[in-house]
């Protein structure tokens, strides 16, 4: 059986569907696919959106999607805690399932045609990357669908990437998480999304993200391990202040996955393929927010895919028009993300710097000349800020 | 304070941290006006 399309999305995530969506009001005959069975599952997030981003995105998300309010965000490093509120700091939990299913039916209610459980399997590219089939398993047998324009929404594990012929070098541009959703437990300061810093997440981050009073998203993210993640949690797990939220908790679901840390290959398009989301590592560090972003991307990708179709737009716009919303955040991330790198190199003393760079609590110039102290004179230095924002 | 003794960094560890840093303050402008306490507007301007 072949189908006919004008767009073919691969992925039905925040990317996806909302590449979907915006091509479908368009009129673009769009046709998007998930592997999976179910929308939003399972959730491989720590389900946490920054305010600061509401106002780029392409249509409001209702009140009901905002599961809980995050006010701000404490940073903790060798037992030193700092609390911020606001800028990027602040923002909402969501709920992936939820919130994955609402996208789709927006995408649906616009004429876009869903396809779940329907895997791509093959891809026929000519030089150029010009796909001119695509091959994708469904219960019902392998189909193959004609697009005019492929958007690749479908993750950092990318199949269409993998299809086109890129090796991902996973270990250098991936990071890993392993994340599971706990509830009953004591979470002192409910309304703020908790970072640990420390040897127990190489040059990343541990998490208690809250869901809830009681529930909340809890996990270690990191760049760099030199062993398993389950060792980094138990480590993670026996910091004082981690034990006494956790203690009586239980684990409903794990949310394990791994995130985009640097670009998977060297543009976001190639031939008809557009790359956004996950697979194009659009996303801001250093806390790697990536749901909204990947709305953002996905609607611009959606609506210069429609163009391209209906022969008034040029696919190769496409990274200018990311570049002309989110240009300016998403340089601003990568230039975190070294100094962040340049930190991890520097143990303890490292983790004490990379919560001054996080939590934004002393100018950047200072950052260098703490790189050049001890360790002790760096943590009393910054025991010193925690008095001053340690309680706000 | 400034005056301590390098423990843990070394010379090309805090050359690159320098640099880096560099770049970030470059791209803050970017992001932030002067104080660097409010979003610059065409931050978050529409297509």
């Amino acid at each position: 059986m072949e189908k006919v399309c004008d767009v073919l999305v691969v992925g039905a995530g925040p990317a996806g569907s909302s590449a979907a969506r915006a091509a479908a009001r368009f009129r673009a005959r769009t046709v998007f696919i998930d592997k999976k069975e179910e929308i939003g599952v399972p959730v491989q997030c720590a389900e946490t959106i920054g305010k600061y981003l509401l106002p780029l995105l392409p249509f409001k998300i209702p009140k009901d999607q905002l599961v809980w309010k995050i006010k701000g965000m404490t940073f903790w490093a060798e037992g030193i805690k700092i609390t911020r509120q606001g800028r990027f700091w602040a923002g909402y939990a969501i709920d992936r399932k939820n919130f994955d299913k609402w996208l789709a039916s927006l995408a649906v209610r616009a004429g876009a045609e869903l396809q779940t459980s329907a895997e791509l399997v093959d891809l026929e590219v000519d030089d150029k990357y010009k796909v001119k089939r695509a091959y994708v398993r469904t219960p019902h047998g392998v189909i193959s669908i004609r697009p005019k324009v492929v958007i690749a929404a479908d993750g950092v594990e990318s199949s269409v990437l993998r299809l086109l012929g890129f090796k991902i070098n996973k270990k250098e541009n991936l990071g890993e998480v392993l994340g599971f959703e706990m509830r009953n437990l004591n979470l002192e300061k409910p309304n703020y999304d908790h970072l640990f810093l420390g040897d127990f997440a190489p040059g990343g981050y541990a998490y208690i993200f809250p869901k809830s009073k009681h529930a909340a998203n809890v996990g270690v993210a990191t760049l760099f391990p030199s062993k398993s993640l389950e060792e980094y949690y138990e480590e993670f797990l026996e910091i004082p202040e981690v034990k006494r939220q956790l203690d009586g908790g239980v684990v409903v679901e794990e949310k394990s996955g791994k995130v985009p840390a640097r670009n998977l290959v060297d543009r976001w398009v190639y031939g008809n393929v557009l790359l956004a989301g996950d697979a194009a590592n659009q996303n801001i560090k250093p806390f790697v927010e990536g749901i909204l972003p990947s709305v953002i991307c996905g609607d611009i990708a959606g609506r210069v895919a429609a163009a391209v179709v209906k022969g008034v737009g040029l696919i190769d716009t496409y990274p200018k028009r990311v570049k002309m919303k989110l240009g300016r955040l998403l340089k601003r991330s990568n230039a975190v993300m070294s100094v962040n790198d340049s930190l991890f190199r520097q143990g303890a003393k490292g983790a004490l710097l990379s919560l001054c760079l996080l939590a934004e609590v002393v100018p950047l110039r200072e950052i260098i000349k703490l790189g050049e102290e001890e360790y002790t004179s760096v943590k009393r230095y910054i025991e010193d800020l925690s008095v001053r924002w340690g309680s706000k | 304070m400034h005056a301590g003794r390098r423990l843990d960094s070394s010379p090309d560890t805090n050359f690159s941290l320098s640099r880096a840093v560099k770049e970030l303050e470059r791209t803050e402008s970017l992001v932030f006006d002067d104080k660097g306490m409010k979003w610059k507007k065409y931050v978050t301007c529409s297509l």
